[in-house]
């Protein structure tokens, strides 16, 4: 994979939003539509080809931690807020961008997480859960090994307590299962044909009023990761 | 350092030598001592003691004869080829008489000796060198720092404890060899057989997971059961686990918490994992059942080895009294186990013949009403509805519970109410003995399994007809209807896991 050893030639410890993205995509993972502009002009442009309301987020490999940077500006609705939050995001991130994200602002109240790690005892394993704050707060998530089975996939759906989040409710479509089994095995091929990624957070993964879900954040981190 | 034999073992198979290690024609025990203290003494007393076939030879330079048997001065002196070598001298003389091994051609060696990786840097240096020895003889090698191996059917007990249970169909790894005796030993008190025992020790070369895949091809075998307290080959001992659990249940004790994951994260996920049983997940993921003490590892590998397996959870309670049935209920619940109500064609035929305060529903509580008789058709009734596909039943063994209630002083002392108690504790046991054949006729012909729970019954005894005639079957009477809700859940757990990997809904098959 290009990108990878791009990056580990780089010595980054971490791969971009952009390219986190792009590696999940190359696996069928479903992610967001976005685009990595360099000026407020192009991100207009783009903007308009998403469609409004947009995202902006400022984009890098050493940005792992957007939020507390003041990098990211939600639901932009017009140009005119696009160029602010441009300007905005190049003068918080302290740092060197590769770009500004330009990406579709995807509506969903339901926030799923998925992820890899490799554990020294059995390898890759892949993780499903709660996603967004409650990650943290109710660390409701189950493991697998990978590789994963679909029936692996499936259970692990059925695992956590939370799993009512994927049935039909309040007028939302029960979740695509499918889908999300497969970005599950994707995961865990991910960890098993690439060594040097060494873990993978995608949160929020946003169920859809359809229940289709969309990776709209993503961090890998490498191998050659610093220890923190 | 002197050069090891060349190989005469190396291209086998692992199965094919630890087919050697359970099967060996001829045993060395190498430190065989006359000294009862010692554990030379108590290897070669048990080898003898078990019965073993084959020739026993112990290597002893000063010893002419012990325990009655020839004594050799060395493994090289021994008249005919030796296939299992069991090594019990200071761990400074291992290396040496695992070179003597190879040069006799020995198959596979057990060895004792503890000081080894367990200990500290240098015994591990120590247990490395070893480790390379033993590959280059091509033996297959047990331990070191272990208990011992048993083969019921090959009658080899080359162990330390005097525990000689019957020949069954479960075989046990343990990295403990006190938790493995543990087990044998109460298998001893209920007369449960077992096929074999390893005390795995340090696994400096053979591995927990190879002995999981032996048992998983070993016709002997049809349940295995594991106490683990660590697998660094994590991923080959769970590429083990998925080809072994298709075909027979593995049960696993887990001792030690995990380690959390100390490690630098730099993800959620990495830090989550930190926190979670990964080794649980993988283990149910293999399709292994994960049991949480002794007692639930010994009672559900009787369970597995003993009943058939339920074709979907719905299971219907039969009890002699309401308080045990509720909580039969309970436990079943928290199993994931389902409880449909009654149909109403068994409502309708309990009514014939029930007293009317029966509880008209699942659980079918007979309020202490009618006698042996009409408790055997209300079980029957349960056991053969197609609503229901396992039964718990509470309350067995009369017998059991009048012997208890008649020790009271007024049945002694007058040869009149001495008649009556003895006329009383027949009539008991014969109907005991009716119901208990009963039981196991209706689990064969319906090919569901019944599971039947008792205070008084579960306690093994002479008089004890009940487990007696379970017995014969390899079954168990559980002591509270709580081993009998989980053993059923665990049983209903694995059925649903076997439908899973044929692609099967709950039911079919």
């Amino acid at each position: 994979m290009e990108l990878l050893e791009k990056a580990l030639k780089k010595k980054q410890s971490t791969l971009s939003e952009y390219d986190s993205k792009q590696l999940l995509q190359s696996y069928g993972v479903p992610v967001t539509r976005e685009y990595l502009v360099r000026s407020a002009k192009e991100a207009v442009a783009k903007a308009a080809e998403l469609g409004y309301p947009v995202v902006l987020k400022g984009c890098a490999a050493a940005l792992a931690h957007k939020t507390e940077s003041d990098v990211v500006r939600l639901a932009l609705a017009d140009a005119k807020a696009v160029r602010r939050a441009f300007k905005e995001i190049k003068a918080n991130a302290g740092m060197k961008l590769d770009g500004v994200l330009v990406q579709e602002m995807v509506k969903g109240q339901r926030e799923l997480v998925v992820g890899l790690i490799r554990d020294a005892q059995f390898g890759p394993c892949v993780m499903f859960g709660l996603g967004g704050i409650y990650t943290e707060i109710l660390r409701d998530v189950s493991f697998r090994v990978a590789p994963l089975e679909k029936r692996d996939a499936l259970e692990m759906m059925d695992e956590i307590k939370g799993k009512k989040i994927l049935d039909a409710f309040r007028g939302m479509e029960p979740a695509d299962k499918e889908t999300l089994a497969q970005a599950l095995i994707a995961l865990g091929e991910i960890g098993l044909q690439h060594p040097q990624v060494k873990e993978i957070d995608v949160n929020p993964l946003i169920l859809k009023k359809s229940g289709e879900p969309v990776a709209v954040d993503a961090l890998v981190v490498l191998e050659n990761a610093k220890k923190k | 350092m002197e050069a090891p034999a060349p190989l005469k073992h190396g291209r086998v198979s692992v199965n094919q030598k630890l087919q050697q290690l359970f099967h060996p024609e001829a045993v060395a025990v190498i430190g065989a001592s006359a000294t009862p203290s010692k554990w030379g003494f108590g290897i070669l007393h048990n080898l003898i003691q078990g019965q073993f076939p084959g020739p026993i030879y112990p290597i002893n330079l000063k010893e002419k004869e012990i325990l009655g048997r020839k004594a050799y001065p060395s493994l090289a002196e021994t008249p005919g080829p030796v296939d299992l070598a069991v090594i019990v001298v200071p761990p400074e003389k291992v290396i040496p008489a695992v070179l003597d091994c190879g040069r006799k051609g020995v198959a596979a060696a057990v060895i004792i000796t503890a000081g080894f990786g367990e200990v500290g840097a240098e015994e591990m240096r120590r247990q490395e060198e070893l480790s390379r020895v033993i590959r280059q003889t091509g033996m297959a090698a047990i331990g070191p720092n272990c208990q011992g191996v048993m083969s019921a059917q090959s009658r080899l007990f080359a162990q330390f404890l005097w525990l000689f249970p019957p020949a069954g169909k479960i075989s046990i790894v343990s990295q403990s060899g006190n938790v493995g005796g543990s087990l044998m030993g109460r298998g001893m008190a209920f007369g449960i057989g077992f096929s074999k025992f390893v005390s795995s020790g340090n696994e400096a070369v053979t591995k927990c997971h190879e002995l999981l895949e032996y048992f998983g091809e070993d016709p002997e075998t049809e349940v295995v059961m594991a106490y683990l307290e660590g697998v660094p080959e994590g991923r080959a001992f769970f590429r083990a686990l998925k080809r072994v659990t298709p075909r027979k249940p593995v049960l696993i004790l887990k001792g030690g918490v995990t380690e959390a994951g100390s490690r630098a994260c730099a993800s959620h996920t990495g830090i989550l994992a930190g926190e979670s049983d990964l080794f649980a997940s993988a283990c149910r993921q293999a399709g292994a059942v994960l049991v949480d003490t002794l007692d639930d590892l010994f009672y559900s590998a009787v369970t597995f080895a003993s009943q058939p397996l339920p074709r979907t959870n719905r299971v219907g309670i039969v009890t002699w009294g309401g308080g045990w049935g509720v909580l039969a209920a309970d436990a079943c619940v928290r199993e994931g186990l389902c409880l449909p109500a009654l149909p109403a064609e068994v409502i309708a035929e309990l009514n014939e013949f029930l007293p009317s305060r029966w509880s008209h529903n699942n659980p079918v509580d007979l309020a202490a009403g009618g006698g042996p008789g009409v408790l055997s058709r209300t079980l029957e009734l349960m056991v053969k509805s197609p609503a229901f596909d396992g039964v718990v039943q509470l309350g067995i063994g009369i017998s059991s519970f009048l012997r208890f209630m008649t020790q009271s002083s007024f049945f002694f002392g007058h040869a009149d109410r001495a008649k009556v108690r003895e006329t009383l504790l027949s009539m008991a046991v014969e109907s005991d003995k009716k119901f208990s054949e009963k039981v196991m006729r209706l689990s064969r012909e319906t090919g569901k399994p019944i599971l039947s729970a008792s205070d008084t019954a579960s306690t093994p005894s002479e008089d004890n007809v009940v487990m007696q005639t379970f017995r014969q079957e390899g079954k168990i009477i559980y002591p509270t209807p709580f081993h009998a809700a989980r053993c059923l859940g665990h049983l209903a757990r694995y059925a649903r896991f076997r439908q899973k990997i044929k692609g099967e809904k709950p039911g079919q098959g």
